[in-house]
């Protein structure tokens, strides 16, 4: 009954993963969008799983911890993965050469050929946030090797939820089934 | 490694403390409990980068900083008006205990010690410019005085301005 009425009404199913460096706002991100509140997190040590439906589109979100000494787990966790959620902290400058080296790692591994990038300029509420220009020219999304991806910088709060379902509508209108 | 030297039995948490704090704040140069870990985390990395004592990464040079920090206790910086016996009678706020909650108790007092630094000295600040202490910090990096350097820093030292007066 259920596989006839997704049938009718076009109810699709997309697996998000959802990485970054630490405390760059991922599980502030996961339970905004699942929740509508803004919740305080303790950094994550395994990680976070939620579904969020929205406009008919199940997501799974997967939010894995970003501290240095986890994410060499974050490939476990690429199989069956549709899109990748690449959450930055747009105030922490200094580190943005580091988010710059995990997202590419990331999107050229063989497993995550196929998967669209969705970037969350985060924390754009910050005094001397980075505009999302700027994020997509030091994460070197312009580069040869990603020209072919697809793609897109969405700036973000996720303590307001500004952006965030935004990023979703793109998710879900790029992701081809 | 890093909790060979750092976070050793003695050491308690500088915003509330607990014992055996967790983690450290980077710039701040203080060791945080779990709790309080969670405030600064949440005031964002501009005002404290945190980072875990035994779960993290280190660099040696990371690990002798935070570790030369606390020996010449870089706390009393952040605290420097509710340990001065003049001005600390008459403070209005009182440092959270270990078994206060975070909400409200913690989570105000972080906030007014890191991101309105509502506790540090100043009044020694008022006839000095910001080009002064930027140059006296310029000197204080050449010496191997870690405290004076986070102390003219939290005073608003800027390395960056002086490189258009010399």
């Amino acid at each position: 009954m259920g596989k006839i009425l997704s049938k009718i009404f076009g109810n699709k199913e997309m697996r998000i993963l959802m990485l970054g460096l630490d405390a760059a706002g991922k599980t502030t991100i996961l339970y905004k969008l699942k929740l509508g509140q803004s919740v305080t997190t303790i950094p994550t040590v395994g990680f976070n799983v939620e579904t969020v439906t929205y406009k008919n589109v199940k997501f799974s979100v997967w939010d894995v911890g970003g501290q240095d000494k986890i994410r060499p787990l974050w490939r476990h966790y690429y199989t069956g993965t549709q899109g990748l959620i690449f959450v930055v902290d747009s105030a922490d400058r200094d580190r943005i050469d580091e988010a710059r080296q995990e997202l590419h790692k990331i999107v050229n591994d063989r497993e995550m050929r196929e998967v669209i990038i969705l970037v969350f300029a985060n924390k754009q509420d910050l005094p001397d946030a980075m505009k999302p220009q700027e994020i997509q020219d030091k994460l070197g999304l312009t580069m040869t090797s990603l020209r072919q991806r697809n793609w897109y910088v969405q700036p973000a709060c996720a303590t307001t939820g500004d952006g965030l379902f935004e990023g979703l509508t793109w998710l879900m209108s790029n992701h081809k089934t | 490694m890093a909790k060979q030297l750092i976070g050793s039995a003695q050491d308690v948490c500088a915003d509330c403390g607990a014992n055996e704090p967790n983690w450290v704040s980077l710039n701040r140069g203080v060791l945080v409990c779990d709790d309080c870990c969670l405030i600064h985390r949440s005031l964002g990395r501009h005002i404290s980068q945190v980072k875990s004592i035994a779960k993290s990464v280190w660099r040696s040079t990371q690990i002798q900083m935070i570790a030369e920090l606390q020996r010449s206790g870089s706390n009393s910086i952040w605290e420097h008006t509710l340990l001065d016996p003049l001005t600390g009678k008459t403070a209005i706020r009182r440092k959270p205990s270990a078994k206060d909650p975070i909400h409200p108790n913690k989570s105000e007092f972080i906030r007014s010690k890191y991101q309105n630094l509502s506790f540090i000295n100043r009044s020694t600040n008022k006839e000095e410019s910001e080009t002064d202490i930027s140059e006296q910090l310029h000197s204080s990096v050449r010496t191997p005085n870690l405290k004076t350097s986070l102390r003219l820093l939290a005073s608003g030292a800027d390395l960056l301005v002086i490189k258009f007066f010399v």
